[in-house]
């Protein structure tokens, strides 16, 4: 139980300042808070959560994955790419192609790393740059096309009443969540964080977690690529490209430390709504572009500030501290 | 710089100093005195508060209350850099060394020399080599610090510290890393420095060394000073019962009384890498092994192939009269056996998981299905082990780097015995502890043994040697001297067997 709490505690931050950029929203411009709105913003953040949540595990084992942008790139290529007339084969294809090719990218990721033993900062960056080219030689400008059942399928809404993109992230958040937390796996997971020879010598599989957790951040770009597929209803083969820093800072402003070990994916809506939050006022405000650069630029240090692993627990245990002291007197 | 004062003036007077960490007072009103000119030594169970008052002195950390006089003068540090300008160097048990940078550019770092707006190398290196040459050590300055051994690296943090000039310096722990030669070589310029007028606090768990350097010597227990006296007034045992009201006699747990040589319980055969000797050892049921020598004969390499961490080639293992196959950790747990690893925060503990991540690490698989982790049996399993040592915790939740260093010990400990081993092997299991963990980890040794589980201990301090061990293997040059028994495991032939000279007994042999 109180290890809940102390969860809890973790991501109370996140969840402030957005709520705190939410109203502020809603005062600027009351449309902010009708219902319409909010699902559009559901659409519009699923793929960044699906990015951010790839780059939580990665970044928990001490890695990183430079390549996550190349991965939605080419799995958004390949999704429009099926053919798109509607039968339960086509849409399994659409699914399911694209998945087994972000896998794989992601496990050979994690094969060169752990096997070659070489720093996933430069590897990922080299097979992104790979994988990008492919990309583009498979579509060098946008194009394809997908179903429009199955398009309006997936942004549209279950049973007219749940947004489908609301329904996506949450559950996929969850089951990433279960993984961490649950499995055996998970707890690897966090011990290679932690100090990877400690974790070798205490007979936990290091190579095969590492290259699993590459897998699955494939897996998870790919979530992102085929999403965007039935969003934009085409393919765009650059589409990823800002994914790639956008989900690094994502996972560490929800609470994920850089150096691994540190962090998990409950904050990550939160993490993305700050994001896309930010867009939204700077463009109700009519505010030009170069400063908004500025402005988001800003926002999100502050938003590290609060967040990220280490500050706010500092102060807090400072303050504990303080009152064990008078307590205890000497 | 401090003005010079008569030898009878307290140059250092700490007068009710308060610190306190989340959950725990660590100094409580503590008043310290020296004298110039004195080496003073300062001791305590791990957790007493030594370190923490000293940092304070240091201005590395900040005290809540109480005073800090300098030759009558009250003073406050906000930083080490402060309190290093005033005069106070610090030499710390972990070397804070920069590896890839030279012996010069690591003495003289932060406090460069210059000419004009510019570094003076020329200067540094020459002043370098002089205080190098002061404490009796002569090396290249230009040299880089990863190349040296651990005791040379050990002078240079010396050397760093002289270059400030300071008038008082503490020593924290400086010999745990060091051999019985080392030690010698160490308090030698510890009686220059005196003679030069420097005053010196000299903190270490090896009460022996405290008592042959010291001239004063305080004695701390949770948090408070327990008793300052004079050197003369002391011997071990006083020592001991001021740290922890326990006589000397009760550390170690009486030994074996009978122990069969028919019940071989494991046995190992391997060829050293270093050496290319071939070493082998055989353990009969309820015997403590230990293996013995100077530092670096090839011990811990020899130690660590049983977990199947190299050291050897062509190793052949038998646990009750079967072959084992172990090549790395992943087998060595599954054959059940455990290593209790040298560097306890660099192999032992994940610092910045909790205490359950950490304790459970080694068995996640035998507690789950389908993947699934058990963690409510888990956390019962914890709860039994850590109980069991004792561990002082507040909550399971907690990162091991709250933990102060004998109960991170204990962590480890708890950890490898979670994985119910048959074979444990322990490379110095107390070093950096407190007596009474000792205590308590001398007593679980016996226990294991009885249990029929095959202990295997290395350790550096001959004095745990003679008290725990029925058996010691004396390693030298990679391979064994001699095999001590019983009576025979005395302080005179473990030393002969450490040192003798190699080729002769090849002869012999």
């Amino acid at each position: 139980m109180k290890e809940k709490q102390q969860n809890i505690r973790l991501y109370i931050p996140i969840y402030l300042i957005v709520i705190t950029i939410y109203i502020v929203a809603g005062i600027i411009e009351p449309t902010f808070f009708t219902w319409n709105n909010n699902v559009n913003l559901f659409t519009r953040i699923t793929p960044l959560i699906f990015a951010g949540l790839a780059q939580t595990f990665v970044i928990l084992i001490g890695g990183i994955d430079l390549s996550i942008g190349a991965i939605i790139s080419i799995t958004n290529v390949i999704a429009a790419s099926m053919p798109y007339i509607d039968t339960p084969i086509n849409i399994i294809l659409w699914l399911f192609v694209p998945l087994l090719a972000g896998l794989t990218i992601g496990l050979i990721n994690g094969l060169i790393i752990s096997k070659g033993g070489f720093p996933p900062l430069i590897v990922t960056l080299a097979t992104g740059a790979i994988w990008l080219g492919v990309t583009l030689y498979i579509m060098p400008i946008p194009g394809g096309s997908i179903s429009l059942s199955v398009s309006r399928a997936v942004t549209g809404k279950l049973f007219k009443v749940i947004p489908s993109p609301l329904l996506i992230f949450v559950i996929a958040i969850i089951i990433c969540h279960f993984i961490l937390r649950k499995t055996e796996f998970g707890r690897s997971i966090y011990a290679l964080g932690g100090n990877e020879t400690i974790a070798y010598e205490s007979g936990i599989p290091c190579s095969k977690v590492k290259i699993w957790v590459y897998g699955i951040s494939g897996l998870l770009g790919a979530c992102a690529g085929i999403f965007l597929s039935a969003w934009m209803f085409s393919a765009d083969p650059l589409i990823g490209e800002p994914y790639i820093l956008n989900s690094i800072a994502v996972a560490v402003i929800a609470g994920t430390s850089l150096s691994g070990g540190k962090g998990g994916v409950v904050g990550i809506i939160g993490g993305t709504y700050v994001f896309y939050l930010i867009n939204n006022i700077l463009n109700l405000l009519a505010i030009s572009s170069f400063y908004q650069f500025i402005a988001k630029g800003l926002i999100l240090i502050l938003a590290l500030i609060f967040t990220s692993s280490g500050v706010n627990l500092n102060i807090k245990e400072l303050l504990r501290g303080y009152v064990s002291s008078k307590k205890e007197d000497c | 710089m401090i003005t010079s004062i008569s030898s009878e003036e307290h140059l250092l007077k700490i007068s009710g100093v308060i610190k306190s960490f989340p959950g725990i007072v660590a100094v409580k009103k503590v008043d310290f005195i020296c004298k110039k000119g004195e080496i003073h030594g300062l001791v305590g169970e791990n957790g007493a508060g030594k370190s923490t008052l000293m940092k304070i002195l240091a201005g590395v950390l900040q005290p809540d209350k109480g005073q800090i006089l300098i030759s009558n003068k009250e003073r406050t540090f906000r930083n080490y850099s402060e309190a290093r300008k005033t005069g106070i160097g610090i030499v710390y048990q972990e070397l804070s060394l920069l590896p890839d940078l030279t012996i010069a550019e690591n003495i003289y770092m932060g406090i460069w020399l210059k000419r004009g707006r510019f570094i003076d190398w020329e200067e540094i290196k020459k002043k370098s080599k002089i205080i190098l040459n002061e404490i009796g050590v002569d090396l290249n300055p230009d040299e880089l610090v990863s190349a040296l051994p651990m005791a040379i690296r050990q002078m240079v943090e010396i050397a760093k510290v002289l270059a400030q000039n300071p008038e008082i310096i503490i020593f924290d722990e400086p010999t745990a890393a060091l051999s019985k030669d080392e030690v010698k070589g160490l308090f030698k310029i510890l009686k220059d420095l005196k003679k030069k007028g420097k005053t010196i606090i000299f903190i270490s768990h090896r009460l022996k060394e405290v008592l042959d350097i010291s001239d004063v010597i305080t004695v701390m227990k949770d948090g408070r000073v327990v008793i300052t006296e004079k050197a003369d007034y002391f011997n071990e045992d006083k020592l001991i019962s001021a740290m922890v009201g326990r006589e000397f006699s009760e550390i170690f747990p009486s030994k074996a009384k009978e122990i069969s040589k028919e019940e071989k319980i494991f046995s190992f055969q391997g060829i050293l890498k270093k050496s290319k000797k071939r070493v082998a050892f055989a353990l009969s049921k309820g015997e403590v092994l230990g293996i013995g020598g100077l530092q670096g004969q090839g011990q811990i390499d020899l130690l660590k192939s049983i977990f199947g961490l190299g050291g050897c080639i062509r190793t052949e293992m038998t646990l009750f009269n079967k072959k084992i196959k172990v090549r790395n950790p992943m087998q060595a747990i599954r054959a059940r056996i455990s290593l209790i690893p040298e560097d306890r925060n660099g192999e032992g503990v994940f610092l910045i998981l909790s205490i359950l991540q950490n304790i459970a690490a080694t068995t996640i698989d035998r507690r789950q299905s389908w993947g699934l982790v058990k963690r409510k049996r888990e956390r019962e399993v914890v709860e039994n082990i850590s109980s069991a040592l004792s561990i002082k915790l507040v909550s399971f939740d907690q990162v091991a780097q709250s933990l102060s260093g004998g109960n991170l010990q204990k962590l480890v400990l708890a950890k490898w015995l979670l994985a119910d081993p048959k074979v444990i092997v322990m490379l110095e299991p107390t070093k950096g502890v407190d007596v009474g963990t000792k205590q308590e980890i001398y007593r679980l040794i016996r226990g294991l043994a009885k249990k029929g589980v095959a202990v295997i201990l290395y350790t550096s301090d001959m004095l745990e040697l003679i008290g725990i061990c029925d058996r010691v293997l004396i390693m030298n040059h990679g391979f064994f001297t001699a095999n001590l028994e019983r009576e025979k495991i005395t302080e005179e032939n473990i030393m002969r067997a450490s040192v003798s000279n190699i080729n002769l007994l090849a002869g012999i042999k």
